[in-house]
């Protein structure tokens, strides 16, 4: 993130981009909630984002400065609507060949996103568990070796007391629904 | 002689407070055992939540309470620490079990009879089988859940100081509703507490309603699902069956990671009409949940 050679400072637009980085990095990186990590770097970044738009008008530069949820980063999540209560059919995102996607209603909170994480951590063949409240898509990856069944999902998402709406197997394009 | 005395006006004095004081050390371990779980559940009342199976959670609260304006000849004031504990565990998605110890450190500041006085001990604890028969999850952040709880009520321990039920062992049992709507969450619960130590003692109703606001983030993404803060607004109620009421306001904050919580609250007593006990001048305590 921080790889930016001397020789490279001899523009503009990698000065700006220099400061820009580490404050959009900042942000991305604080645990705490929005207001809280956003208050003291909103002003700064800002401004360092609108000399950027100023000084780089004539080239792509600002688009080099991706953020955490950009779609550059990550497609799946970035497929997926930011809004708070998408309706929960939504159409799928994308996803590589060892993601599972589970629709999930009823998790109003980061604890509960945590029972759900620690219940499919569970299942064997479960590499990594990722959750957006807001749409209530869990990205499951499956370990490529031993993959989890759709079963053991369900009845991971069942132990936690939530809703279960759809699941979509990386290898199966067809959703499979069920009410936990 | 008068050390004779003394001992036993002392000893009329305790008797006499653990009986006065022991009603409101139902409410008290009543109010205190209280959330055991998550989703905007408020800090004193209850919530319809609970643990995913297999799984614990873990709240205690420091609470300090002022107790004040005794009707009774005894004219006490009270200062008292508590420390309550509430471990909640699930046995099935929707059913879950809660023990709830309180620990007491009272300080009788002031009375008609003595002052100076302290004691320290556990008081009441409870048990609380929670059933979830009904829920409607109808969003990714909204759910509505109706709880059913049962359990009992357990003296604290032949050496409590401030034994509220002496040996009886008194059912409860009620409802809990909660609600949550996008940064909105609404709970409510009412709890009958059946004293069965005779007429000496009355029944308790227990009503509670909250509403919590999440103050950030204003929306969920995918780097925003990891902590929240909420702004908490309680009423908390008591009515006894001997005519006594209390009725609090409690405006607190809680703040939410994803396996752990800090809360804290302030009790501000709207209404009190207590003829037996101390009534609470104020209340206000700090609580950190643990989820694993």
């Amino acid at each position: 993130m921080f790889n930016v050679s001397l020789s490279s400072l001899r523009t503009a637009q990698d000065v700006i981009r220099l400061v820009i980085r580490p404050l959009a990095w900042a942000r991305e990186f604080s645990f705490m909630p929005s207001f809280i990590r956003s208050s003291p770097l909103s002003i700064p970044l800002s401004i360092s984002r609108a000399l950027c738009v100023g000084a780089l008008a004539l080239t792509t530069a600002c688009e080099s400065t991706p953020r955490a949820s950009d779609a550059s980063v990550d497609p799946a999540r970035a497929a997926v609507a930011a809004s708070e209560n998408p309706p929960a059919a939504a159409s799928a995102p994308a996803t590589d060949g060892r993601t599972a996607l589970i629709w999930v209603n009823g998790m109003g909170c980061p604890l509960c996103a945590n029972n759900v994480d620690s219940q499919l951590k569970k299942v064997p063949g479960v590499e990594d568990v990722k959750i957006n409240l807001g749409t209530g898509i869990v990205n499951v990856r499956l370990s490529s070796s031993g993959p989890s069944t759709q079963a053991q999902l369900e009845q991971a998402i069942d132990r936690t007391g939530f809703t279960l709406v759809r699941i979509q197997m990386p290898t199966d394009s067809k959703s499979a629904g069920g009410g936990a | 002689m008068i050390e004779a005395v003394i001992l036993r006006g002392r000893s009329r004095v305790r008797s006499v407070r653990q009986r006065a004081l022991g009603l409101a050390l139902v409410m008290l371990a009543a109010l205190a055992a209280a959330p055991d779980s998550h989703a905007q559940t408020p800090v004193n009342g209850f919530g319809a939540m609970q643990p995913s199976v297999g799984h614990f959670t873990v709240h205690s609260m420091v609470n300090y309470r002022q107790f004040d304006g005794d009707e009774t000849t005894q004219e006490r004031d009270i200062r008292q620490v508590s420390i309550a504990t509430q471990v909640s565990y699930a046995l099935l998605s929707n059913l879950a079990v809660t023990l709830d110890v309180p620990v007491l450190f009272n300080h009788l500041s002031r009375s008609a009879v003595a002052t100076g006085d302290s004691a320290t001990g556990i008081g009441d604890m409870s048990l609380l089988v929670k059933w979830r028969p009904w829920q409607n999850d109808t969003g990714p952040t909204d759910t509505m859940r109706l709880v059913l709880v049962g359990g009992i009520q357990m003296p604290g321990g032949t050496e409590t100081y401030w034994d509220s039920t002496g040996e009886e062992w008194n059912p409860l049992f009620g409802a809990i509703f909660s609600m949550v709507r996008g940064r909105h969450g609404v709970n409510a619960d009412v709890i009958y507490e059946l004293n069965t130590g005779g007429h000496s003692r009355p029944d308790g109703f227990r009503y509670d309603a909250s509403y919590l606001y999440r103050l950030s983030p204003a929306e969920y993404g995918a780097e925003s699902s990891g902590a929240a803060i909420y702004a908490v607004a309680e009423l908390n109620g008591l009515y006894e069956t001997n005519g006594n009421h209390q009725l609090f306001l409690a405006p607190g904050v809680m703040y939410e990671a994803t396996w752990w919580t800090v809360d804290a609250t302030v009790m501000i007593p709207l209404a009190q009409d207590l003829k037996d006990r101390p009534e609470t001048e104020i209340a206000f305590g700090v609580g950190l949940r643990l989820s694993f």
